[in-house]
């Protein structure tokens, strides 16, 4: 990915992606999870994934060319940096196949733990959108979206627990 | 979870965290051959002792005026939060001296390991900037946070040099 292509569209397509494969992820999760409770758990996470999508390409669209150009809150292009070292497989790759981890057999407990990382990942991307993106664009929504991925984060932990005692 | 952190614990978290960070980059800063390496890990450290010494002048101010019930629900969704990363379940962001710091580690190891602590301590900061009620202290923790992505941002880079070399 060219750094000169690079701006507040590319960060939102990348975020639907990680949305995307959020989506995946939880479906298949479903699939493979016998014990009704998680299988349904997974589902519903996989609906949140779904609107946090849609709210994503929503915030998109608002931005026009001219405001994509006005990062006010990043004047040293800190987040801007941050989100194409990210974007860059950096520190991960969004554009995994979110299902690689998910085999036929594969264990509750690896599901889980593999879900708690893929949320803690979109906290950290999110928190770079947050800071690019000027608040009057969607900040507010965007710490929404954050809120509940801290919250998908406690429900798996939970669910971890149970499983683990 | 089994266990109950209350406010103050969630700082002192926060404050060895920064605490233990630093150690780790200076004695991964001991280990690196590259003098520029080197002096960046060591910059890493410095920045990890000013973030200390924010963590510890919020604690001060925000713990030691009201108490915990005062503002701290420990029921809300950040508080949950917050003790998912107390418990050190999934990753112990308070290893002082990682696995990863073995006699004749690669520079590749420590990069991975540094990102991976960098990441947590973002996400855990997050739900802290969440848990805190008043404003200039949300905005000294996504300070914090900022420079926790720059951190992310620097050693990311370094390690996809090292993953072309390889």
């Amino acid at each position: 990915m060219s750094s000169l292509i690079f701006n507040a569209n590319e960060a939102f397509e990348i975020a639907k992606r990680i949305e995307r494969n959020g989506v995946a992820y939880y479906r298949r999760a479903a699939e493979l999870i016998g014990d009704p409770a998680g299988k349904k758990l997974m589902n519903d996470l996989a609906e949140m994934e779904v609107v946090h999508e849609q709210v994503f390409a929503h915030m998109q669209q608002k931005l026009s060319g001219d405001e994509l150009a006005e990062t006010p809150l990043d004047p040293h292009n800190d987040a801007y940096e941050f989100l194409k070292g990210m974007a860059d497989k950096c520190v991960f790759d969004p554009k995994e196949d979110p299902l690689e981890v998910l085999k036929d057999g594969t264990d509750a407990k690896t599901i889980l733990n593999a879900a708690i990382q893929r949320e803690k990942d979109s906290i950290i991307f999110y928190e770079g959108i947050k800071i690019m993106v000027p608040q009057k664009f969607g900040g507010a929504r965007l710490d929404e979206i954050i809120a509940q991925e801290m919250g998908h984060v406690i429900i798996l932990t939970r669910h971890l627990d149970q499983i683990a005692s | 979870m089994g266990l109950f952190f209350d406010a103050k614990d969630i700082f002192e978290i926060a404050i060895e965290i920064e605490r233990n960070g630093a150690a780790f980059y200076r004695n991964a800063a001991a280990v690196m051959s590259d003098e520029v390496t080197k002096r960046e890990l060591l910059e890493l450290a410095a920045m990890e002792d000013q973030h200390e010494h924010t963590f510890a002048a919020l604690m001060a101010r925000v713990v030691g005026n009201a108490p915990d019930a005062e503002w701290f629900n420990a029921d809300s969704d950040a508080a949950q939060y917050l003790q998912h990363f107390a418990s050190g379940q999934i990753f112990d962001m308070r290893a002082a001296v990682p696995p990863a710091l073995a006699p004749n580690v690669s520079m590749r190891d420590v990069l991975a390991f540094a990102i991976q602590r960098e990441r947590e301590s973002v996400v855990f900061y997050t739900g802290l900037k969440d848990a805190v009620p008043d404003a200039a202290d949300k905005l000294r923790i996504e300070t914090i946070i900022r420079e926790e992505m720059g951190h992310i941002t620097l050693l990311g880079r370094k390690l996809a040099v090292f993953a072309q070399k390889a």
